[in-house]
């Protein structure tokens, strides 16, 4: 059984989770491991009962570890703690679509009462957005995203391989993928398909919003004090250097706007989905491609526009990224403190609105937009800041659903989730209530997100969604 | 009990439940089924079919049947409880009422709010605030348990002293019975004395005597605001002079939270404290009420404490001075792993006069027993948590741990204490139910339980076996 050190990062990971919860009545929940014998240890009463068919979780986990060759992680606890924000628990309310049922399944100690099917629990515990949430509120450390995309490493299957295709074999033509998505008639698509078709359909080049937002001021000087002259480097990401490469150009006229040095690098996918369907090895040839890509470009500043592109990349930094990726811990340092969110530069930018622009915009952030150490969500931030009252943001981030490969092997409950995440959006907007004023526009941050809530809007209210990354707002003339 | 309950499911019952409850509504796979085996004990045995209804309707006719072929059922909701009382150690479907999760309403005129039994409890408070209004009971677990599971355990919470427990607001209880009867306990008045109390058996159950599918709340005006102290003491007894004081001096705080010696010694180790070296105690006391009286009770709070003597003394007006006083309190359990790997986390309630006397004999058990006690908890309710911490994989450890266990239950109850004030008994204090109560009080349970669940099919094997 794991028995895992507390080490400091752990401690403050604890504290801030109990923030979150109030919970000391949880028996055991932070503990540095789950052990068999806190069960048994109050157990005299299983015992008297000679007919009862309880269990305890004993962690024969062993054989577990040993066959995924992984470091152990602190067992959980089934404390429930995550069943706060799962995005998909929430939609369904379906326990064993829960993040608590997928540990208790696939967790270092696994459900003990009854002999289950490994098949059938990966099947089951992989539907999983991979949003992160559970994982930020869990006071055991447990990643369910992390035990998932092992489970489905385990037991790969054609999904995966679809995924794969399209991740990196579509990828250089997604534009005319998305084209031909529109031409495909909606009763001959594949009916595990139509989602990401659909998502795809949305990224047409001409399904982009339209610019009604003028940059009046740029923080040059912030920039240069910052930054100087050191090269700068944009990671456009599988939609943006395909469908959208609109975004591209208004991230580098953005940026040119900064003073910034533009160079350029040739970086592929950043390899985020890739993992979380369970592929480490195509995630892992990803990932070197792009820091030899980086290493090639003079190790500039590599600056996102897409939350999960974000997130994907600074996890080649994390612990268990891979060997291999990086020369040195030199290296692997100024990777980690290079990669940046455009927004976060533009801080301090001023701007007008033009015709065209809508009465009122929703925000929708991205799971991935806070990552550890953020201070919050960048993008937000600078849109409030450039449109003030204007930007409606729903009280609760909902998750969009989108969950890469979950739009393929769960397309049903990937729309469950988007259709709560637009009743979010419409409870901060009202557009369902006064749809003659308000109309149903969108901005995000994340490319995942655009698709899945192209896919996923409301139709009806004789007016269609419209949702698009901030940057289609910005004017490049 | 006078017949046997159905030993499992067969071909025949199946059909049944799959007619009842289509699609989603019926689990059988193992794999999905085998998170409706568990909850927060950790304790785990695998349902027999799970099933999910979507009306009340589905609910009688299900319980009809149950009745009809002595099925076992396990009513469930969040899975959050601390005693297994969710586990369906003896077998049985588990009833999931999850989707039943409407808030019906919720009016300022009538102080009151009808609920379904699946709404998330910190959910519902959000939605009463918005009208000004309250629902005090907050049991740790508020933002991921449910209404209707806080009901069927009476959840308790940090706010009992001043304002009880899930007890205290609940004015009525609608019930689907075996057989599939509807019973409606209580209703929207404040005050009824019309029959005995149903409502108040329903509270605290464990799901053994009908299947909720609405609960009628007790609302409170919402207080304007709160203020905070945190006092040290350089004995145990010193803070609980000043616990004494804050009561005699007319002041009835919402919470009012105690850590011992070892607590504090824990939290220390992972957190800068405020407190000196020397201190054996620490209180945290809030008060609510509106903002311009809050600024005079706080004074008079310290006054009172100060006669008591603390080392140290902090006070925060309004949640944004009071968070960081409370967040050192939520670091408690937490901390208690600083001192071991596992523990043991023990519920007992004793009369608030004997809490002193309580809390000496718990620290001297540990003492006796070479055994780290560390004792926190709700003082102003005299419920106080002992956390028993041990490393499980040493075996001495583990039987001196349920040595200590055992004697914190024979020394609450030699005061007139309770081996549970929050938690439930439900499976893993079960086997405890006798040390406390006696063959004519638990006779009449059972005979109360007959009354309801004449077959036993209830939550078979829970609560006072």
């Amino acid at each position: 059984m794991p028995n895992v050190k507390h080490d400091d990062t752990h401690d403050a990971k604890t504290n801030d989770t109990f923030d979150a919860q109030n919970n000391e009545d949880v028996n055991g929940v932070p503990g540095a491991k789950a052990a068999p014998a806190a069960a048994s240890g109050e157990k005299p009463d299983a015992a008297s009962n000679g007919n009862s068919n309880v269990a305890s979780n004993d962690n024969s986990n062993a054989n577990h570890n040993a066959k995924t060759n992984a470091k152990p992680e602190r067992d959980c606890v089934l404390c429930g703690c995550c069943l706060e924000l799962c995005p998909l628990f929430a939609a369904t309310n379906r326990e064993e679509l829960s993040p608590r049922a997928k540990a208790l399944l696939s967790g270092p100690s696994k459900f003990t009462a009854a002999t289950l099917d490994d098949d059938a629990v990966a099947e089951l515990a992989s539907l999983c957005l991979a949003c992160g949430k559970c994982e930020k509120l869990c006071p055991q450390g447990v990643s369910v995203p992390r035990l998932v995309a092992r489970l489905r490493a385990e037991h790969p299957d054609f999904r995966q391989w679809l995924w794969k295709q399209w991740v990196t074999k579509l990828q250089p033509c997604w534009s005319l993928a998305a084209k031909g998505a529109g031409l495909i008639p909606e009763a001959l698509t594949p009916a595990n398909l139509g989602l990401a078709l659909k998502g795809l359909r949305g990224l047409r080049p001409d399904n982009g919003l339209r610019p009604w937002l003028t940059v009046t001021r740029f923080p040059v000087e912030e920039f240069r004090q910052q930054y100087g002259e050191r090269p700068v480097v944009l990671f456009d990401g599988c939609v943006g250097s395909g469908p959208r490469k609109a975004w591209g150009q208004a991230a580098r006229f953005l940026l040119r706007g900064l003073g910034a040095n533009l160079a350029e690098a040739g970086f592929s996918c950043c390899g985020s989905t890739l993992g979380v369907a369970g592929l480490p090895e195509d995630q892992l040839t990803a990932r070197r491609a792009n820091v030899e890509a980086w290493r090639k470009a003079d190790r500039p500043l590599l600056v996102t526009y897409c939350a999960t592109c974000r997130k994907g990349l600074a996890d080649y930094a994390a612990p268990g990224a891979g060997a291999g990726i990086f020369a040195n811990s030199d290296e692997e340092a100024l990777w980690a403190a290079s990669v940046t969110p455009l927004s976060g530069l533009l801080s301090g930018a001023a701007g007008k609105v033009g015709r065209g622009v809508p009465t009122v915009v929703g925000w929708h952030r991205p799971c991935h937009a806070v990552l550890p150490g953020d201070p919050g969500d960048a993008d937000c931030k600078l849109m409030s800041s450039l449109l003030g009252a204007r930007l409606r943001t729903p009280a609760k981030a909902n998750c969009c659903g989108f969950g890469g490969i979950m739009q393929l092997s769960a397309p049903e409950l990937s729309t469950q989730v988007g259709q709560a995440c637009w009743n979010g959006l419409d409870g901060a907007l009202g557009f369902t209530a006064a749809p003659e004023v308000v109309s149903a526009y969108v901005l995000t941050g994340c490319s995942g997100c655009v698709m899945q809530l192209t896919a996923t809007a409301p139709a009806g209210h004789g007016q269609h969604a419209q949702v698009g990354h901030w940057l289609e707002i910005v004017k490049t003339d | 009990m006078t017949t046997a309950l159905a030993p499992a499911l067969t071909p025949t019952h199946l059909r049944f439940l799959e007619q009842l409850f289509p699609g989603e509504g019926l689990v059988t796979k193992p794999e999905e089924m085998a998170v409706f085996g568990a909850d927060s004990s950790r304790r785990s045995a695998l349902p027999w079919a799970v099933v999910r209804p979507r009306t009340e309707d589905q609910i009688v006719e299900l319980l009809k049947w149950a009745e009809a072929e002595r099925m076992p059922l396990v009513p469930r909701l969040r899975g959050t409880g601390m005693s297994g009382g969710a586990v369906p150690a003896f077998g049985g479907v588990v009833v999931s009422t999850l989707w039943l999760n409407r808030v019906l309403d919720i009016n300022a005129g009538d102080f009151c709010a009808e609920v379904e039994p699946g709404v998330v409890t910190a959910e519902f408070q959000a939605l009463t605030q918005k009208q000004k209004l309250f629902y005090p009971p907050d049991p740790a677990s508020l933002k991921i348990s449910t209404l209707g599971g806080n009901v069927s355990t009476c959840a308790g919470g940090m706010r009992a002293v001043k304002y009880g427990v899930t007890r205290d607001y609940v004015l009525g209880v609608r019930a689907v019975l075996p057989g599939g009867k509807i019973c409606d306990a209580g209703g929207r008045t404040h005050k009824n004395v019309v029959g005995l109390d149903l409502t108040r058996l329903f509270v605290g159950s464990c799901g053994t005597l009908g299947i909720f599918t609405k609960l009628t709340l007790k609302l409170l005006p919402l207080p304007e605001s709160s203020a905070t102290v945190l006092a040290a003491f350089p004995s145990l007894v010193a803070a609980l002079e000043g616990a004494k004081g804050v009561f005699r001096a007319g002041i009835l705080p919402t919470a009012m939270e105690f850590m011992d010696a070892t607590a504090c010694r824990g939290i220390a180790q992972i957190k800068d404290v405020p407190w000196p070296d020397n201190t054996q105690a620490v209180l945290l006391l809030k008060v609510d009420g509106s903002a311009s009286a809050l600024a005079e009770d706080i004074i008079r709070l310290e006054q009172a404490l100060s006669r008591a003597n603390p080392s140290c003394l902090l006070k925060g007006l309004g949640p944004k001075e009071e968070e960081p006083l409370w967040e050192i309190r939520r670091l408690v359990s937490p901390a208690a792993f600083q001192l071991g790997p596992d523990k043991l986390g023990e519920d007992v309630a004793v009369p608030r006069g004997k809490t002193v006397e309580a809390v000496e004999g718990f620290q001297a058990i540990g003492a006796e027993n070479n055994t780290h006690v560390a004792c926190y908890g709700h003082l102003g309710d005299g419920n106080i948590h002992v956390n028993i911490i041990y490393d499980a994989a040493d075996e001495g450890q583990r039987t001196r741990a349920k040595a200590c266990k055992e004697a914190v239950f024979r020394l609450t109850l030699s005061l007139g204490g309770t081996i549970s004030g929050e938690h439930g008994t439900g499976i893993t204090k079960a086997p405890y139910v006798s040390w406390q109560l006696s063959e004519t009080e638990r006779e009449l349970m059972a005979g109360i339980k007959q009354v309801f669940d004449p077959s036993g099919i209830l939550n078979p094997g829970k609560g006072w076996v």
